[in-house]
């Protein structure tokens, strides 16, 4: 069975670039455009893996880590920050929210995939 | 004399006050972009580049982009990593403004120029540009207010983020091989850098 990565971003061109190539390479993808709403999806359907961006409205990417981590079956899931930040600080609160990685934008579609390999074994 | 020593001046001082206007004006270069503090104008000189100028069209929170999409040089093929590297630009500049206006895109309006044929004139490279910059913009619901695009021309723009106005001089590409030059010189480097760099990943564990 493909496996299903969840897709969080507010941009709807990224959410569009990210769905596009996860689905080229067999991934099935749910989108979704702010934290709360990444995390209802979430909740309503068990994601492999997930792509967060961290600015966006309603719910950051960090308080959306954080609530992730507090579920159980979200304990253990590979979550990678994918965004335009490069600040150390912010990067050691994704840290500590439980991020498994940090994927730093412009990125290059075939490095995303090899990275989401790296954390998500078949 | 004097705007062609201040085209010619460092990067470090390109911040001057405007003799006409008396505001404060920032000047940015192909690959940069910049948020204006208060009453500052931005202001940059376009050939096959686009330049976006978006603000809240509430708060008069803004800034200004400028920047072209890489092609591949053989194929003259736009891929997807020529596609992130302007989503990139794009949603950069927007994401700052964003930070400052409490994640309120619907307050959001662009203003669009650029895209002249100045740039390898054989091939649509601001064409490229201009559909980009316009698919991008329709997706994220951002409206377009203004555009000057296209054309053999190249452009001077001027913009106020706090009252949003443009203004945008014309003037003949051919006697501007500088502009010409500088373009060719940053889409060179911006090619070879997506070709070469490595996305910066980071893992924790």
């Amino acid at each position: 069975m493909a496996k299903k990565i969840l897709a969080v971003d507010d941009s709807a061109s990224i959410r569009q670039m990210v769905t596009f190539t996860l689905q080229q390479a067999g991934y099935e993808v749910l989108s979704a455009e702010d934290g709360q709403k990444g995390l209802s999806v979430a909740q309503s359907s068990q994601a492999d893996l997930v792509i967060t961006d961290l600015n966006m409205p309603n719910m950051d990417g960090i308080e959306l880590i954080r609530q992730l981590r507090t579920l159980g079956n979200y304990k253990f899931t590979p979550i990678l920050m994918l965004t335009t930040e490069t600040d150390p600080t912010k990067k050691m609160q994704g840290k500590e929210a439980g991020a498994t990685g940090w994927i730093v934008k412009p990125f290059n579609p075939e490095q995303l995939l090899k990275v989401i390999a790296k954390v998500l074994p078949n | 004399m004097d705007s062609l020593k201040k085209e010619l001046q460092p990067e470090s001082s390109k911040s001057y006050l405007d003799p006409e206007t008396k505001l404060p004006t920032t000047k940015i270069l192909p690959g940069e972009f910049h948020i204006a503090n208060g009453e500052e104008m931005i202001v940059t000189t376009l050939g096959s580049c686009i330049c976006a100028c978006i603000r809240d069209k509430e708060l008069g929170i803004g800034g200004m982009n400028h920047f072209m999409l890489p092609h591949e040089k053989s194929s003259h093929h736009i891929d997807r990593k020529a596609t992130a590297y302007g989503q990139y630009a794009m949603e950069h500049l927007i994401n700052e403004i964003l930070k400052k206006n409490q994640y309120n895109r619907k307050n959001l309006e662009a203003k669009i120029f650029g895209g002249g044929a100045v740039v390898d004139s054989n091939i649509s490279v601001g064409d490229e540009n201009i559909r980009f910059v316009k698919t991008y913009l329709k997706l994220e619901g951002i409206p377009i207010l203004a555009e000057d695009l296209g054309e053999d021309v190249a452009r001077k723009i001027y913009f106020q983020p706090a009252t949003g106005k443009v203004t945008c001089k014309r003037f003949q590409a051919m006697n501007n091989r500088m502009i010409e030059e500088r373009e060719k010189a940053y889409l060179e480097n911006i090619e070879q850098r997506i070709e070469t760099e490595d996305t910066e990943v980071e893992l924790f564990s």
